[in-house]
């Protein structure tokens, strides 16, 4: 079967096309305090927010900030839960049980604590934000790859490996990996969407970015409270564009796994 | 019409509280050690002062009809008003103010009156001069004095000499209402106290709703939730202004926020360059873009436009980015500044913040932001682990005082605790000595006439505005008496009927 | 292993578990800045009155001290009391985990049928319309940040329509109907998210049940979807229902706070919060603690169900 993009292709490279071009929209964010919260128009399309900057061009240079913490904070995510789930998976026994409670205790740590924690002590800034994030996320990663490791160790072809007398790294590398990495591709996509969502409660609680980021989850942590007087677009646009950004990897996702798969 | 029945309250059958929305006190309400907002609200309910603070900044009797000073204002005497009954039925007496003003002025207790207290007036300073006198032996001059036990210093209600650590128990105090119960975390319900000294209390009773954000209040309001907002922001609550179901009570205030610059280190050591800052806000379109008009421009010291001997011949600094470039070639930095602007997540501050580093960006100072909880930009409030007080360039909220010595001491003295420019001027602090001892109206107007001047030209920090203090309502509700630092008193407030 | 040495194996693993976790917030919570006679007393607050609060509160005593005395308290059943409130920690921790418990299970009640029924349904009709609508409807509806619904579930049920009150909390006395009709508006948000996740999980397991080659005998040989449903779908979906509902409740009890925070609801994550904030570790460690034991105790119970609901599972 041919590949060919789909939709989510398109709203992906929309918004990586965004986030390169973010600082050519630079010279629309400049703050006019003379039309704050001007509601939408023709010389501004999606209104201005509370500083009088035009929500369009904050919302589309929002895109650079989701594209530097978001995919980082997953990937994180990735290495540690990856590593310690695999190790646990195929490990098992004393490295399993130690590794087992240890993402207990951090899944039953909630994560208010672990952000109060980490970027009240650190201070707010971009790497924090993506540590505790990636942190945060790790394991829930760890679980679902030990999970498939310990399914796919007891199949026929890792004991056959192993009978041919494979090294452990190379199993896990050139057999295992391949099976399990759809799985972990599925939580990888689910995880890049929570990711945002995750930056803007953070947001909510003081824990985000620092102004003045367009970054999307700060800035809806910053103007949801304008709704309740009427100026809606200032959160409304932002909302919107996580939605699609996640929206977008979702199906870009499913293709690549329908279509594009080895 | 029924206007007039309405304030019967003894005419309706049982009458819905009045329901007032404000932020959660965290942690016990002790008048010793309180320090939010929220907290000295719930003291103010069934608490009362020697003296209240008017609208106006002027003071009032309150607990005590009359007060005077000797000529160097070091002795002050108070007479206490006679047949005030604190809610146990013990009559108020000069003992019960003793054993309070001791208790707010010992450095080995947790007193947050301290700081207003400190080298004023010490444990021992206070005595009974008769059952219903007091004499305050002050440990220097200060005319302001009568103030620091006026419902300014919001610790200082006065409470029966015998109880210190238990009062969130019943809330005991001499006001016109009584504690029926308190729910840490949710509300609190007080009832009309029928003996009180002031005469009748309008409410039947009063319920505080609390919530740990504005947000909800605002809506709560607009719901019908609730009847009153104790205290909001306007940043986030335009709508307020102008919706027909509200009403917004508006008193004005020496609130604040307070840029510093380090004038001990550079960048900013140069007073050209803190100059060259000041001058490049556009303050009145900050005032209507910021605040839509809810404020005072300020001028860049704590002397706020409200103190009756603020000089406001004193000329307004204004904005002219080409004087801030001049005075930035002048000091050298033509070639431009790079400089970390630290500040908290509080309010209005990160968009204030965003503001500057724009104005600042125009004359060639490049801000980098970083807006932190504010328990880390407070960190210990001690220099070298604070970065409130340790940073070259800083954005820091000032609540409202009804009189500035307070903040002109500890935020510009050079021995200061709150002196986050670290400004050493022995000619600030003679004039500052000047101010708090300064006896006659007119002593103490030259005196604010010259730090006023001082400190425009040092320019330690900038104060780009004073904002008013906000109380919301529902459209009939009538007789809200609120002071700007957040008491609201209610003996006269109810809903007029429809 | 028998399902009873299962049982005690795992309990005694949970034990351990939570014993990390209080290590973990008890190390971590010496990194914030500040303490809690600052917080207490605020930033302008004299420096002599904040060292008195310490020493009276007992807060300036060495880590470790506190630590073991902390243990020792707790092992003898005493939660310690709070810095903050200067009450026993206990009734606090308690009155505000009520609080979310009621609230969990409403979003529980209001999320889980919809979802169930809504992933069966896409996993049905899998590649279809239907299915399209539920799975990027789900997904967008899991991304929206809950502040964001839950202020616009209060302007529009609670303001403009007025159909529904906005505050969590009923007046003290009310009956059952009242404090749900407080109630529905909060659980809400935390549904809609729930919602969202849930039936794109679900659809994924059914999906998966359905293309194994049992079930596909099954439904090569006739058999009625109801009972394909009810004898052959549910059992598969179910052991992944509990265990994805058990990971689910740190953030149903734990992870509310914005919806806490705007529907004047204070349970326990505001409660975690505010003591973090206002350096009350005591209060901070019993809560997070009591939270980490809700959720240890869920996933032993969602395993043993698991365990029992297929008994080949190892």
């Amino acid at each position: 079967m041919r590949w060919r993009p789909g939709p989510g292709l398109g709203l992906v490279l929309f918004w990586l096309a965004a986030a390169l071009l973010a600082p050519a929209f630079l010279p629309w964010t400049r703050l006019d305090l003379h039309r704050v919260l001007a509601p939408p128009s023709l010389a501004h399309w999606c209104g201005t927010d509370q500083l009088g900057r035009d929500v369009l061009a904050r919302t589309l240079a929002g895109a650079r900030p989701i594209f530097e913490t978001a995919p980082a904070a997953t990937l994180i995510a990735l290495l540690l839960g990856g590593s310690a789930g695999t190790i646990a998976g195929y490990r098992g026994g004393m490295a399993d049980a130690a590794i087992g409670r240890l993402i207990d205790a951090l899944l039953a740590l909630p994560l208010i604590v672990l952000a109060l924690f980490a970027l009240t002590a650190l201070g707010p800034s971009q790497p924090a934000l993506v540590a505790v994030i990636g942190l945060a996320f790790a394991p829930l990663i760890a679980r679902t790859v030990r999970a498939a490791v310990l399914a796919e160790r007891r199949l026929d072809y890792v004991t056959l490996a192993q009978l041919r007398g494979e090294g452990s790294l190379y199993i896990l590398a050139r057999e295992i990996l391949p099976n399990i990495a759809p799985a972990i591709l599925v939580e990888a996509t689910v995880r890049l969407g929570y990711a945002v969502f995750t930056a803007a409660s953070l947001g909510f609680l003081g824990f985000g970015l620092s102004p003045p980021s367009p970054d999307w989850g700060l800035t809806i942590s910053e103007t949801y409270g304008l709704m309740a007087g009427g100026a809606w677009w200032p959160a409304t646009f932002p909302a919107l564009a996580t939605a699609s950004l996640v929206i977008g990897v979702h199906l870009a996702a499913e293709r690549w796994r329908a279509q594009g798969r080895p | 019409m029924l206007r007039g029945a309405a304030a019967l309250p003894l005419a309706a059958a049982p009458e819905r509280p009045l329901r007032i929305a404000c932020d959660m006190p965290v942690g016990r309400i002790d008048p010793l050690t309180v320090s939010q907002t929220s907290g000295l609200l719930m003291l103010a309910q069934t608490g009362e002062f020697l003296l209240r603070v008017a609208p106006d900044g002027s003071l009032r009797p309150m607990l005590a009809v009359h007060w005077e000073s000797n000529e160097d204002a070091t002795l002050w005497r108070f007479r206490l008003r006679p047949g005030v009954r604190f809610h146990d039925g013990t009559v108020l007496n000069a003992g019960d103010v003793v054993a309070t003003m001791d208790r707010l002025s010992d450095p080995a207790q947790a007193s947050n009156a301290l700081s207003v207290f400190r080298s004023v007036l010490s444990p021992g300073g206070t005595r009974a001069a008769g059952p219903l006198a007091v004499e305050f032996r002050l440990d220097a001059p200060d005319g302001h004095f009568p103030y620091a036990v006026s419902s300014d210093n919001y610790n200082a209600i006065i409470l029966p000499a015998g109880r210190a650590g238990d009062w969130e128990a019943d809330f005991i105090g001499t006001g016109p209402f009584r504690l029926a119960h308190y729910t840490p975390t949710l509300g609190a319900r007080f009832e009309r106290n029928p003996d009180w000294w002031g005469g009748a209390v309008r409410p039947a009773a009063t319920e505080f709703l609390f919530f740990a954000d504005q947000q909800p209040q605002i809506l709560a309001l607009l719901g019908d939730e609730a009847d009153i907002v104790a205290q909001f922001v306007v940043s986030g609550a335009r709508g307020l202004l102008d919706d027909p179901a509200c009403h917004v009570i508006r008193l004005p205030s020496a609130a604040h926020r307070q840029i510093h610059m380090r004038t001990d280190r550079p960048p900013f050591a140069d007073a050209r360059v803190r100059r060259a800052v000041a001058l490049s806000l556009d303050r009145p379109a900050i005032l209507s873009g910021l605040l839509y008009g809810q404020g005072v421009l300020g001028n860049d010291s704590p002397c706020a436009p409200i103190y009756p001997e603020t000089d406001l011949a004193v000329p307004q600094r204004a904005a002219n980015p080409g004087a801030a470039r001049r005075l930035l070639a002048e000091a050298g930095q033509a070639g431009g500044i790079a400089a970390t602007l630290v500040t908290e997540r509080l309010q209005e501050i990160p968009d204030l913040a965003v503001i500057v580093q724009q104005a600042c960006a125009a004359i060639g100072i490049a801000l980098e932001i970083r807006v932190e909880d504010p328990a880390l930009y407070y960190g210990t409030a001690q220099r070298g682990s604070s970065d409130w007080l340790d940073s070259d360039f800083g954005i820091t909220d000032y609540g409202h005082r009804a009189v500035p010595d307070v903040l002109l001491q500890a935020g510009f003295a050079s021995n200061g605790a709150w002196n986050a420019a670290h400004f050493r001027d022995p000619r600030c602090d003679s004039l500052i000595a000047a101010y708090r001892a300064a006896r006659t109206a007119a002593a103490r107007r030259a005196a604010s006439r010259a730090i006023q001047e001082l400190l425009l030209a040092q320019t330690p920090v900038i104060i780009p505005y004073f904002f008013d203090f906000l109380v919301a309502t529902r459209r009939d509700v009538t007789g809200v008496s609120a002071s700007a630092i957040g008491q609201l008193f209610l003996a006269g407030a109810g809903r007029s009927a429809a | 292993m028998s399902g009873l040495r299962f049982a005690a194996w795992r309990v005694v693993l949970g034990l351990i578990t939570l014993w990390l976790l209080s290590v973990i917030v008890f190390a971590a919570a010496r990194v914030l800045p500040g303490d809690v006679g600052r917080a207490i007393l605020g930033p302008l607050a004299d420096a002599r009155a904040v060292a008195a609060l310490d020493h009276a509160l007992g807060a300036d005593r060495g880590a470790l001290a506190s630590y073991i005395e902390w243990s020792r308290g707790l092992l003898q059943g005493d939660f310690g009391v709070s810095y903050a409130y200067r009450t026993p920690v206990a009734p606090l921790v308690a009155v505000a985990l009520g609080r979310s418990l009621r609230l969990a299970c409403l979003i529980l009640a209001v999320a889980v049928p919809p979802a169930l029924a809504a992933g069966l349904t896409a996993a049905h009709f899998a590649g279809g319309r239907i299915d399209r609508l539920l799975t990027l409807g789900g997904l967008a509806l899991t991304v929206v940040p809950e502040f964001v619904t839950a202020i616009l579930a209060m302007l529009v049920f609670g303001i403009a329509l007025r159909w529904l009150p906005i505050s969590a909390e009923p007046p003290p006395g009310a009956g059952a109907g009242t404090w749900l009709r407080h109630l529905i508006l909060p659980a809400l948000p935390g549904a809609v998210a729930l919602f969202g996740y849930l039936a794109r999980t679900l659809r994924e397991a059914s999906l998966a049940a359905l293309q194994s080659d049992y079930l596909r005998a099954a439904i090569l040989k006739g058999l009625a979807w109801p009972a394909i449903l009810v004898r052959h779908l549910l059992p598969n979906v179910l052991p992944l229902l509990l265990t994805v509902l058990a990971a689910q409740l740190s953030y149903l009890l734990g992870g509310l706070v914005v919806v806490e925070t705007l529907f004047r609801y204070p349970g326990i994550g505001l409660l975690i919060l505010s003591a973090g904030r206002a350096h009350d570790f005591p209060l901070l460690q019993a809560s997070v603690l009591v939270l980490g034991a809700f959720v240890v105790a869920a996933s032993l119970a969602a395993d043993l169900a698991v365990r029992w609901l297929t008994p080949r599972a190892a």
